[in-house]
């Protein structure tokens, strides 16, 4: 932390679904960072959080069901929950200092506006510039993303482009108004696979050629390894890991990471080496007992793991920069 | 449908607050009124009185007498029967109907089902009132002409209401499995298709119900259709016309009771609609 | 584009051809004789006869369908046997007088309509949303022809602030035609308001809640445009399909209306000319209706196009 600045730090974030079945509390006391041109991957299965935690930060959560309980969100040391939901500060932040590539591409676009008119929007919304400055960067903007003919694309509606091609769109909306942070929620999971590899490269080289710092929110332990300078695990609305991208994948100290690890193929394992699922599913979080929501699901669970409550992050290592929620000491289980 | 499903569809239903209880017991009473009327009031709805015309409110008439010096409140109650009555079966009437040509037209393609939507369209195209005053001079007056003429005019929605579900059932695979295996079309239509188009059939029927009372109470107030002496609301609404200045009541209570009803039957539908079948929400 | 237009048109057209085909079977499924009760009872049989022959009602059902199409391609849509007027010209003094009524009753429901659905949909849950969804759905239920009676008996007969019954031309004296239209105007539009306001709500409730909304916030578009741009032109697409199937509910309406406050419209004629079974009246009034109804869906069909862009890609 002492060598780079902090772009974004979140601390203690706390949002909560209320529904008719009880309150659902998606993120529960989270806390992380990120760096200036650093890229940290948010990993975890569906349902843990990690979208939520991502809306949060720019609220963008629905209230109601929604609410932000509390918590800080320090972007370039001004905290974001301070600003109003619909405020003119907030505004200014969404967009054009941290831009959101989403995971649906499909359903992301405006179906009645053609892709001209959703791109020079937000350069206008942000940049206070002519009709024809915001075609104008917007037709450059789709070119940095590698659209061939970007001035036909631009008359476009998004139903007449493939779902690899509307993220690309995202992607230009995202870097047209030079935002610093880029957060993609899973940003390839609904493209097909060899499509996901290009708009992954394609992400990475735009985030790496403009030094821009990315948040990639992921159930794909496999995508991040490859791009991800650090990486935190989710799980039930909390992180319970957290650390360089080499050290978790070398020395993951929390069951579920091994898990998760231990369920992704990889090329240089031994031949005939199974998968192994992690068995259950992932908790419904309403109302959950104050323990390690991991504990049910946990092959290494011990009767004390049952009856001690919540463990809180530790750091395993010397330069403390790897943490874990784990009351058992898994070092050198994998 | 498993209990629990049930009781959860249930909560969804009165989960919409008082609102949809209380329409609940307002059509309850209603029915009720409209069944027993004949032990609420020891008059006859006929029974005329001239001596007594316009009597005000008493124990004797709790909402005074018409200008036939009969009983306000007897011809309401039994006026309750005759609305109740042709709007429940002239939505029954077009819900059979529009049932069975909706099918047709949704499963077989070609002409046959051409011909079914375009009908229905046409029939969409004349005004309803006018739809209705046509058909009346058919089926005649009476509440089975009433019926019928209502029921036809409803037909339309339901036969697109069933047509566009054929269409998107015969998409599922399960249809498509159904077909491989050579079961027979009737056999599909039926077991298949028919059942998955009950939860938004039910959904407007019960919604039409209102529509279907408030067709039948615009004609009576025109005087076509169920015709006086006969008591309905929206006769009753008619008469009192020419003495509205005088006595008001008499053209508030009967249009009160017509708004209470087709409200109750509104809100049912809305609470049915987002139990059974949500994604109606905005199209019905 | 030439090609959706001539599609929406044959579809049209096919659907007053089966109009026509509804209207001229009138005459003919009906009990009575036409000729017979334009004449009436004691009227002997050679004159009945000769009537017949004078409407074509002797020549084979085919001819006369024939015939009477090409009349009313002519303009001639026959002879009304109680005023012995031709039909056409009295449907052309009674129409513009339901038109001039109709026409600001869709204003109405539309501006306002659409006005407090968005306002119910921004405020969802609250104050205003609830008076708004109390009020509308009590509108949903009021008969018109109530709300007439009620009308005329607070705003006119206790209040006298409005004339009661009767019609003035906007062209005779706008300022009376107003004062007399207020009232049906308002009647006409109940129902519509209504239903716009409550689909208007849910579609746009709905439309809020898709991804595209959330990106339109996610990239700092200021929410009136999130709303207004955005959402609404979305949600307007079903509302759209709404508007144009209850353009017949507001004409059927002036039936009612027309009866309440006596006014000499369409719906007036046709209503007597029921009673007195003046079948080339009921013919006229129900086609003519209709052409209006199909004529305004056709042109919603082609807005449609302007609105969503998918169906405008079905015209190149």
């Amino acid at each position: 932390m002492q060598d780079k600045t902090p772009l974004l730090v979140v601390k203690n974030l706390r949002t909560s679904f209320f529904t008719s079945a009880g309150e659902v509390k998606a993120v529960n006391d989270v806390s992380y960072h990120v760096d200036e041109e650093e890229v940290v991957a948010i990993v975890g299965e569906s349902g843990c959080g990690k979208s939520v935690t991502q809306m949060s930060v720019l609220q963008l959560v629905q209230t109601p069901p929604g609410k932000i309980l509390g918590g800080e969100v320090f972007y370039k040391g001004k905290d974001l929950l301070k600003y109003g939901q619909k405020s003119k500060e907030i505004r200014a932040i969404r967009g054009a200092e941290i831009s959101m590539i989403f995971q649906e591409p499909m359903t992301s676009l405006n179906p009645v506006f053609t892709i001209g008119q959703q791109l020079s929007q937000v350069i206008r919304v942000h940049k206070h510039v002519s009709r024809k400055e915001a075609w104008a960067e917007g037709v450059e903007a789709l070119r940095k993303v590698g659209i061939p003919e970007p001035e036909a694309r631009m008359k476009n509606y998004p139903f007449e482009m493939s779902g690899g091609m509307r993220q690309r769109v995202m992607i230009a909306i995202a870097i047209a108004c030079n935002s610093s942070l880029i957060i993609a929620d899973e940003p390839t999971t609904a493209l097909d696979v060899t499509t996901q590899a290009q708009v992954m490269e394609l992400l990475m080289s735009i985030v790496k050629g403009l030094k821009k710092a990315m948040i990639v929110v992921t159930h794909n332990l496999g995508l991040v390894t490859r791009y991800a300078d650090r990486i935190y695990v989710m799980y039930a609305g909390k992180i319970i890991e957290s650390g360089t991208t080499e050290e978790i994948m070398k020395h993951p100290m929390h069951p579920y990471t091994i898990g998760l690890l231990k369920s992704v193929p990889n090329l240089s394992d031994e031949k005939g080496k199974a998968l192994v699922p992690i068995e259950g599913a992932p908790p419904i979080v309403i109302n959950l007992p104050d323990r390690c929501a991991f504990c049910p699901r946990c092959p290494y669970a011990t009767e004390d793991c049952m009856n001690a409550s919540m463990p809180g992050l530790r750091p395993v290592d010397v330069g403390q920069k790897h943490l874990v929620a784990c009351h058992l000491d898994m070092r050198g289980s994998r | 449908m498993n209990l629990s499903n049930v009781k959860k569809r249930f909560k969804v239903f009165f989960n919409r607050g008082v609102l949809s209880v209380i329409s609940f017991v307002v059509l309850l009473s209603f029915i009720l009124i409209a069944i027993i009327a004949p032990l609420i009031t020891k008059y006859s709805p006929y029974e005329q009185n001239v001596s007594n015309k316009y009597a005000a409110s008493s124990a004797e008439h709790p909402f005074g007498t018409d200008k036939l010096g009969r009983d306000i409140l007897t011809r309401l109650a039994y006026g309750a029967r005759i609305s109740l009555l042709a709007s429940l079966l002239s939505s029954l009437v077009a819900a059979v109907i529009g049932l069975v040509l909706g099918l047709i037209a949704g499963f077989f393609k070609g002409f046959i089902s051409q011909l079914i939507m375009r009908i229905a369209d046409a029939e969409l195209s004349i005004p309803p009132l006018v739809l209705t005053l046509v058909l009346s001079l058919l089926f005649g007056d009476g509440v089975f002409g009433v019926v019928m003429v209502i029921g036809i005019s409803l037909v339309p929605t339901y036969i697109r209401l069933v047509f566009g579900l054929v269409l998107s059932q015969k998409k599922n695979d399960y249809v498509l499995a159904a077909k491989l295996i050579g079961q027979s079309n009737r056999k599909i239509i039926l077991k298949h298709i028919l059942p998955n188009c009950f939860p938004s059939l039910i959904v407007l029927f019960t919604m039409n119900l209102g529509t279907a009372m408030m067709l039948e109470a615009s004609m009576s107030y025109l005087g076509i259709g169920i015709v006086p002496p006969t008591p309905t609301w929206g006769g009753m609404v008619s008469e009192s016309y020419e003495v509205l200045i005088l006595h008001p009541m008499q053209a508030i209570l009967p249009g009160l009771c017509i708004m209470l009803v087709v409200v109750a039957f509104n809100i049912l539908g809305d609470g049915l609609r987002d139990a059974l079948d949500p994604r109606l929400r905005g199209k019905l | 584009m030439l090609g959706y237009i001539v599609k929406r048109l044959g579809i049209s057209l096919i659907i007053i051809f089966i109009v026509t085909v509804f209207s001229f079977s009138i005459i003919h499924i009906l009990p009575g004789d036409p000729a017979r009760i334009a004449l009436g009872e004691e009227a002997d049989q050679a004159a009945v006869d000769a009537l017949r022959a004078e409407m074509n009602l002797d020549k084979p059902i085919t001819t006369q369908y024939v015939l009477w199409i090409k009349g009313i391609l002519h303009g001639d849509f026959g002879m009304s046997i109680v005023e012995h007027r031709p039909v056409s010209r009295i449907i052309s003094e009674r129409l513009p007088k339901t038109i001039s009524l109709g026409v600001p009753a869709l204003i109405l429901s539309v501006s306002l309509g659409l006005l407090s659905g968005i306002i119910s949909a921004i405020k969802r849950g609250k104050f205003v949303d609830q008076i708004l969804t109390i009020c509308t759905t009590l509108a949903v239920g009021m008969p018109e022809f109530w709300l007439g009676v009620f009308g005329i008996f607070l705003f006119g007969l206790k209040l006298h602030l409005l004339p009661i019954q009767g019609y003035t031309a906007p062209s005779a004296d706008f300022t009376q035609f107003v004062r007399r239209a207020i009232m049906p105007v308002v009647c006409l539009a109940i129902h519509l308001i209504a239903s716009i306001n409550r689909h208007t709500r849910a579609n746009l409730l709905e439309v809020i809640n898709q991804d595209y909304v959330r990106t339109a916030r996610a990239n700092g578009i200021p929410e009136r445009t999130v709303i207004l741009q955005h959402s609404l032109k979305n949600a307007l697409i079903p509302v759209i399909t709404m508007i144009a199937l209850q353009v017949r509910v507001v004409l059927g309406g002036s039936v009612i209306v027309e009866q309440v406050f006596n006014i000499t419209g369409i719906g007036l004629l046709l209503k007597t000319a029921v009673g007195n079974r003046d079948y080339l009246i009921i013919q006229g009034c129900v086609l003519i209706l209709s052409m209006i109804t199909v004529g305004c869906n056709f042109v919603v069909d082609l807005l449609y196009g302007v609105v969503d862009p998918k169906i405008r890609e079905s015209w190149r």
